[in-house]
């Protein structure tokens, strides 16, 4: 039997459920959990890592390979590369973070509000969904941006709304679930209003599968918000971003390497750890999204 | 025909034509007035943007509007690049077989690296074999597709000067857009297979096959892999799709002038019957690619047809 009473969480057992938690990130995934905190530690407070204004030109240190004072070289403007990259890291992790919530939002409620009402309005949300899906990968996103124009703010927006249509039709499968369980019906038949049990009971139920949707799409939403910057589409100059810092490193290859190396390494780092750390915290909370 | 086929076809017609709407409702999301848009930085007095909007149909209703796009979409008529004048068709012709062979390039890599190598894994499981397939899967599906093209030409281009950088031409041209781009089907084949492969060897068939003395090869390429092949095919074929948008990376890295890069300098000048066309294009081709799979799919696994 499903309880049909809403309970408030028991502190202790969240705390001991968050500590079991914890403990299960084995193997690759600790040292990956460890990297992200490095790196969100960073972009917090980059001063950690770097000396300099990451927008300071230097016209004599033009392309200067890496040294005592500038550990990873500068670029061609003379812009110490590692200060960069510490700035990047926050440019990447708000944009990251701005972008998830504007899609995990928007699919938790119009998924969940289909999923719940269900009838014309599923339909008429799920047929949409179908036709926005039909643009793949990056197309949607970049749509957006043709729209709005280049840009860094646009890019998020850009960005969160083209993770929704699938987030969305995921969300509604999840809510689906309970939308027919006992404590739903139970609510509706003493006459809880709509968005009452929406709130109460059927959001609580799905915020598993939402919390792994967020995860995997915090990493994505970095990913295309590097894309999409590399090429020239996001973030603008002088911002320090680590896609766009590729974009520009690009042209100078032969020449001076090491402009490239700092931000692409650790952009594949992050990426990788937030992958490791995303499907490790989709096999604890929801095996079914596998 | 099944119901399944019928249902499937309607889905997709219902699909192409939400396409097509999205694609004509575009230049009218666009925030303010599309003629100010097109402006750009030379500013034009008042009665030329009349003219121009007038001349473009911007002041007739937008349900007329848009059934008049739809209409022209439909026939085929992209209309001309704001920049060029040439028609969008015209040019489209020209940057999509540069596409295509990419595509096809990158899927051939992908589908053999990713399939032998998560067959491997499937096999060995549990061994040295089976986490290094793992690993790299996962490095993989995380690796941004800039950074492994400027990886690969820092190593065989700058490094080893085996191949050339950029530009178009010739296989030599080809290799490196093509790793770059299969770099992730590749990792998502290698897992997909993987699983898929382990979970054919759970089922009664194969313990039959076993029992009956067949030997282990015969097994696996008889009973395993073919019924391991027809999941492997759909992603295959929808990762397909998703080659021609991630093309647009591939080839901005790359320097060549396809599909990808049309569309990208198209959203830079905001030409936008040039973004619509290639736009359009991606869609429908990914639209028809899924399509294809479910059909296919159908006609390899008589149980879908019954469902």
């Amino acid at each position: 039997m499903e309880s049909t009473v809403s309970r408030r969480p028991d502190r202790t057992l969240g705390r001991r459920r968050v500590r079991r938690f914890v403990g299960r990130f084995r193997g690759v995934s600790g040292p990956a959990a460890m990297f992200i905190l490095v790196v969100a530690a960073v972009a917090v407070c980059p001063r950690l890592v770097s000396a300099y204004d990451p927008t300071l030109i230097q016209g004599s240190l033009i392309l200067a390979p890496p040294g005592l004072s500038h550990p990873f070289g500068t670029d061609e403007y003379g812009r110490d590369v590692l200060s960069r990259v510490a700035y990047g890291a926050r440019t990447s992790l708000r944009f990251a973070l701005f972008a998830t919530s504007i899609s995990i939002a928007a699919s938790a409620i119009v998924g969940a509000f289909a999923a719940y009402y269900g009838g014309r309005f599923d339909r008429l949300v799920m047929r949409l969904v179908d036709v926005l899906m039909a643009f793949p990968g990056i197309l949607l996103a970049l749509i957006v941006v043709a729209l709005l124009g280049p840009g860094l703010g646009q890019a998020t927006i850009a960005v969160g709304f083209g993770q929704a249509p699938t987030f969305a039709r995921v969300v509604r499968s999840s809510a689906l679930g309970v939308r027919h369980r006992l404590y739903v019906e139970a609510a509706e038949a003493v006459g809880v209003p709509g968005y009452r049990i929406l709130w109460r009971h059927l959001f609580p139920n799905i915020r598993h599968t939402v919390l792994v949707l967020a995860t995997l799409g915090f990493a994505e939403a970095i990913l295309i918000g590097a894309s999409l910057s590399f090429l020239g589409l996001g973030a603008q100059p002088p911002t320090p971003e680590w896609g766009a810092m590729l974009g520009e490193a690009r042209g100078y290859l032969a020449s001076a390497w090491w402009t490239a190396a700092l931000p692409g390494s650790v952009l594949a780092a992050t990426l990788l750890s937030l992958n490791i750390v995303g499907d490790q915290v989709r096999d604890l909370l929801d095996p079914r999204l596998r | 025909m099944s119901a399944f086929l019928l249902s499937r076809l309607l889905h997709g017609v219902f699909v192409l034509v939400g396409v097509v709407f999205a694609v004509s409702l575009m230049i009218h999301l666009i925030p303010g007035d599309p003629v100010k848009a097109l402006e750009g930085d030379s500013p034009m007095p008042k009665e030329q943007m009349d003219i121009i909007r007038h001349q473009m149909g911007f002041d007739r209703p937008l349900v007329v509007q848009l059934a008049d796009e739809m209409a022209r979409l439909l026939r085929g008529d992209l209309g001309r690049s704001f920049r060029s004048n040439v028609p969008v068709v015209r040019e489209l012709q020209g940057a999509i077989p540069s596409t295509l062979s990419l595509a096809v390039a990158a899927m051939i890599i992908a589908a053999t690296a990713g399939g032998v190598a998560g067959a491997v894994a499937a096999v060995q499981r549990g061994r040295w074999l089976d986490s290094m397939v793992t690993a790299f899967a996962v490095i993989g599906v995380s690796m941004p597709t800039f950074w492994i093209g400027i990886l690969l030409i820092f190593l065989l281009s700058v490094q080893l000067r085996w191949l050339p950088t950029s530009g178009e031409g010739g296989l030599r041209t080809l290799i490196m857009p093509a790793i770059t781009l299969g770099w992730y089907p590749a990792g998502a084949l290698a897992r997909l297979v993987r699983s898929e492969i382990l979970e054919v060897l759970q089922q009664e068939y194969v313990g039959v096959a076993r029992a009956k003395g067949l030997r282990e090869r015969t097994v696996l390429r008889r009973h395993v892999l073919r019924n391991a092949l027809i999941p492997t095919l759909t992603l295959a074929m929808m990762q397909f799709g998703i080659l021609l948008s991630g093309a647009v990376v591939a080839e901005t890295v790359f320097g060549r002038n396809g599909l990808g890069r049309f569309l990208v300098e198209g959203i830079l000048h905001k030409d936008f019957p040039v973004v619509q066309g290639a736009v359009l294009v991606i869609a429908v081709v990914y639209t028809l690619t899924n399509l294809a799979t479910d059909l296919l799919y159908a006609c390899i696994d008589p149980r879908v047809r019954f469902q």
